[in-house]
């Protein structure tokens, strides 16, 4: 239903009715939004990133065949938003996920037993964990940061981030790991100081 | 299985994605392994901890306001 919904305003904006593209950004602008401000952790360039990804997706309209989902190539425009802004600003040297991982593992993080257990009702250390998942998505190297923040985070299947990352969704998997580990590795850390 | 090769294959393991052949090796392998036990629980825990902490935020007024009138600008310009 959506679906068809989504094709017919398509069709209509094509043809120049500038009321069904304003229902496209009705229906999606929450998502490119979220998209946005999950990667970029920043109210301002989630902004940014938001007024762009219409301007384009209004201007390219025509060069968008329907070969994907609309949803799709809109998020796809976002991401590359996203990802222009972060490279523009580059806050945190992002560390590098390609070296081999499995030594850490078998000599450290494995042996370690370490108790998860958060305390909600404790707004400082509620304020340290959001501090710590910045810090992982700022840190994350781009290729990753996306795949984790459209799967992890946006709850994007993994068939929908290889479509709107152009990726095959082995790689979509492999990335996705890494930046678990990576994640898991930080939050590690992180509950271990708290005990 | 060793930890190792298990290592790679759990994120399939927490997401149901894995082929059952694996999955029965991995569920054999961490029955007798605690290391391996805690380690899916706190990556089933990472995954947990963003989804909670990253709640979807609603788009800001001025922002959708700014928004449409950008649009209509770049409507008139066309």
């Amino acid at each position: 239903m959506i679906i068809l919904e989504e094709e017919i305003l398509v069709k209509k904006s094509k043809e120049g009715d500038f009321e069904a593209f304003e229902e496209l950004v009705n229906l999606h602008e929450k998502h490119v939004y979220n998209i946005a401000w999950n990667m970029l952790r920043n109210q301002e360039d989630a902004e940014e990133v938001l007024q762009e990804t219409f301007i384009k997706a209004y201007n390219k309209l025509n060069q968008f065949e329907g070969r994907s989902k609309f949803s799709t190539w809109l998020y796809r425009i976002a991401t590359n938003e996203a990802l222009m802004i972060i490279r523009k600003k580059n806050p945190v040297q992002p560390v590098s996920l390609d070296e081999p991982i499995d030594d850490g593992y078998r000599t450290k993080i494995r042996r370690e037993l370490i108790d998860w257990k958060e305390n909600p009702q404790d707004i400082y250390l509620k304020k340290e964990l959001k501090e710590k998942i910045d810090y992982i998505i700022y840190s994350l190297p781009e290729d990753y940061r996306s795949v984790f923040v459209l799967r992890d985070i946006q709850g994007f299947s993994g068939e929908k981030v290889s479509e709107i990352l152009s990726i095959t969704i082995p790689a979509v998997k492999a990335r996705l790991h890494r930046a678990r580990l990576y994640a898991r590795e930080i939050l590690n850390d992180y509950f271990k100081e708290q005990r | 299985m060793e930890c190792r090769k298990l290592l790679s294959e759990l994120s399939n393991y927490i997401d149901h994605d894995i082929d059952p052949a694996i999955c029965e090796q991995i569920e054999k392998h961490i029955d007798g392994c605690s290391p391996c036990q805690v380690f899916i629980e706190t990556l089933r825990d990472t995954v947990r901890i963003f989804k909670e902490n990253c709640p979807q935020k609603d788009v800001p007024e001025e922002a959708k306001k700014k928004l449409r009138e950008k649009l209509k600008e770049v409507k008139s310009e066309k």
